[in-house]
């Protein structure tokens, strides 16, 4: 491979990370709010 | 002090943190473009080690923010340790993402870039080795929040776990300098004795602050899109909507 293959997968790869969080679904816990003191 | 306060209130959260979210996506958006153009096409190859380097302008911002992002996750765990702040637990769960996104990013565009350089994809050595313990954190933390019941002894678990984990952070940085690694030694804080060349080192630090930049935004926009699925049904939130 030459170095164009390399750093062209990298910053593809990198899209992909950078991409990846806004996917990820928030964690839902409904009653959290019951735990914590300033919950209004 | 008043300021302050409001902030961490979900509701006050929620309401000042759009468009500060929107600032942050376009500097982002525009600190990066320049860098990528900087580093990719304007800078001269590398002495030594040819185009392989233009690696280093994703490679190290990841790095450096895979270590930021946990920082932060293990001060918002302190926080709601001590002080119970549901905005706190909101962060915690925005950041766990992020921060295993970039740590990930950093130990593949590490591979990529030690394959050609080095000869190997991967060496058990302390730098490579404590930033794949940095990975398994963050996903340990994001399961152990998926997977627990909701209680005050689990938020109790969680927090404690996410600091015990900052131990993990000196251990990254300083492993170029305690043992002999087949990493090379630091860039970054050496800023008085740079040891790269101004040319290569402006693009390189547009990219850190472009990344921190994605961090910020992406930090906001993760927040918020919980407190939106967890609290629509509150009085505040539909007064806001209309």
């Amino acid at each position: 491979m030459n170095y164009a293959t390399y750093i062209t997968s990298a910053y593809l790869l990198g899209i992909l990370c950078l991409a990846w969080p806004f996917f990820v679904r928030p964690v839902l816990n409904q009653s959290q709010e019951r735990l914590d003191d300033d919950a209004r | 002090m008043l300021a302050l306060k409001s902030w961490i209130q979900v509701a006050h959260f929620y309401r000042l943190t759009r468009r500060p979210m929107h600032v942050l996506w376009l500097l982002a958006l525009l600190l990066g473009s320049y860098a990528l153009l900087d580093g990719l096409w304007w800078v001269p190859a590398d002495y030594q080690q040819g185009d392989a380097f233009r690696i280093i302008y994703i490679h190290v911002p990841a790095a450096f923010w895979s270590l930021g992002v946990y920082a932060a996750l293990g001060a918002v765990a302190a926080l709601h340790y001590i002080f119970h702040l549901r905005l706190a637990r909101y962060l915690l769960d925005a950041l766990a993402p992020i921060g295993a996104a970039l740590t990930a990013l950093a130990l593949i565009t590490g591979a990529i870039w030690g394959k050609p350089m080095w000869g190997t994809w991967w060496v058990w050595d302390a730098r490579l080795t404590s930033e794949l313990l940095l990975f398994f954190l963050y996903v340990a933390v994001m399961a152990l929040r998926a997977n627990l019941p909701v209680s005050p002894e689990s938020d109790k678990i969680v927090d404690l776990f996410s600091m015990i984990g900052l131990l993990n952070l000196p251990i990254i940085h300083f492993s170029v300098d305690w043992w002999h690694t087949l990493h090379q030694g630091p860039t970054l804080s050496r800023l008085a004795k740079p040891s790269m060349a101004p040319e290569m080192l402006y693009p390189l630090l547009a990219m850190i602050v472009a990344m921190g930049c994605y961090v910020g935004a992406m930090t906001l926009y993760r927040t918020r899109w919980a407190i939106a699925q967890t609290e629509h049904h509150k009085r505040w939130f539909q007064e806001m909507r209309t």
